[in-house]
């Protein structure tokens, strides 16, 4: 793998040295993933901050589309189902493996920055509409909520995540 | 701009079926989808892309295919796969049970994660350039 010919571009071929070939750049990502998700998990127990900032804005939203919710803690109480709003469902593991795959590529600083900030909002973002979306199928379909939620939803997150990993490479390869 | 969206299209579409056939088979094996659910945008990538050969397409799939299998027989076998005593281990904070936890939330996407890195490499543009376009350019420049 390291040693194939370049793909084609040309404009934006990376240097050599291992951490810049291909397997240097895998074998960073998942040391970047595997650090990253374990201070995630590390730092859990100690700050659900983010799960009640997640589930509190989750609240608002569904709310907001006419959904009748109450909120205590991080549980989302539906009509006729209760949403926890766990660590897994914060989408901070899809984050943290986001973020890895930006850091390991071998580019300029401010391009990763750029790549990292923008990623994570939109992640956050994609999140979000995920919770609303299975508080809506919940209310709306309840016999779809196993489907949607444990199926589609998740999926949708990996497609999230492939999709802005490969725009912003692409972003980046123009501004290069 | 038309072959982004060539390639788009031919990933979604691909996606589709996959996750239909996914979604067949779960409702009568003992498959966890939600395992090998997270490598079907993947893959379905990988089919779509348009500038590399089908046997290294399928070489690919094959092996994040046969990785999570792997990944999910040992987290079966060991107890690791057990979403119900998760929190638990988290409390524990120890580094073994913080690794099992890592094992069991995050490999069914790292691992298909990592191959696309290795499948994309250097550029996206391997995944919607098409080959015709590549050979040509390829002669241009010898």
């Amino acid at each position: 793998m390291a040693g194939r010919a370049p793909a084609q571009g040309g404009s934006n071929q990376l240097p050599t040295g291992f951490g810049r070939t291909l397997v240097g750049v895998c074998a960073r990502f998942v040391i970047y993933a595997l650090a990253i998700a374990a201070a995630i998990l590390l730092a859990a127990p100690r700050t659900d901050w983010f799960q009640l900032a997640t589930a509190r804005m989750a609240a608002v939203l569904i709310a907001a589309a006419g959904i009748p919710v109450r909120l205590e803690g991080t549980l989302l109480y539906l009509r006729n189902r209760t949403l926890a709003v766990d660590l897994a469902c914060t989408g901070a593991l899809m984050i943290a493996l986001f973020a890895a795959l930006v850091l390991a590529y071998p580019l300029p600083r401010k391009t990763r920055l750029a790549g990292l900030v923008g990623g994570v909002a939109a992640l956050l973002a994609v999140n979000q509409a995920r919770i609303l979306g299975a508080a809506y199928v919940a209310a709306a379909y309840p016999r779809g909520f196993g489907f949607f939620h444990d199926y589609l939803f998740n999926v949708g997150m990996v497609v999230a995540t492939v999709a802005l990993w490969i725009g912003w490479l692409e972003w980046a390869r123009r501004h290069a | 701009m038309r072959d982004k969206a060539v390639f788009a299209g031919g990933a979604v579409l691909a996606m589709s079926l996959l996750f239909g056939v996914l979604w067949w088979l779960s409702a009568r094996t003992s498959l966890i989808p939600t395992t090998i659910g997270t490598s079907v945008p993947v893959i379905a990538v990988i089919v779509a892309a348009r500038g590399v050969r089908w046997a290294r397409k399928l070489g690919f799939c094959a092996a994040l295919v046969g990785a999570l299998v792997l990944l999910q027989m040992i987290a079966t076998t060991t107890g690791w796969g057990d979403p119900a005593s998760v929190p638990s281990r988290i409390a524990l904070a120890t580094l073994p049970a913080i690794a099992a936890d890592m094992l069991y939330a995050l490999a069914p996407s790292l691992v298909p994660l990592a191959g696309l890195v290795l499948f994309v490499g250097r550029s996206p543009q391997v995944l919607w350039t098409p080959v015709s376009a590549r050979s040509r350019r390829a002669r241009r420049t010898r």
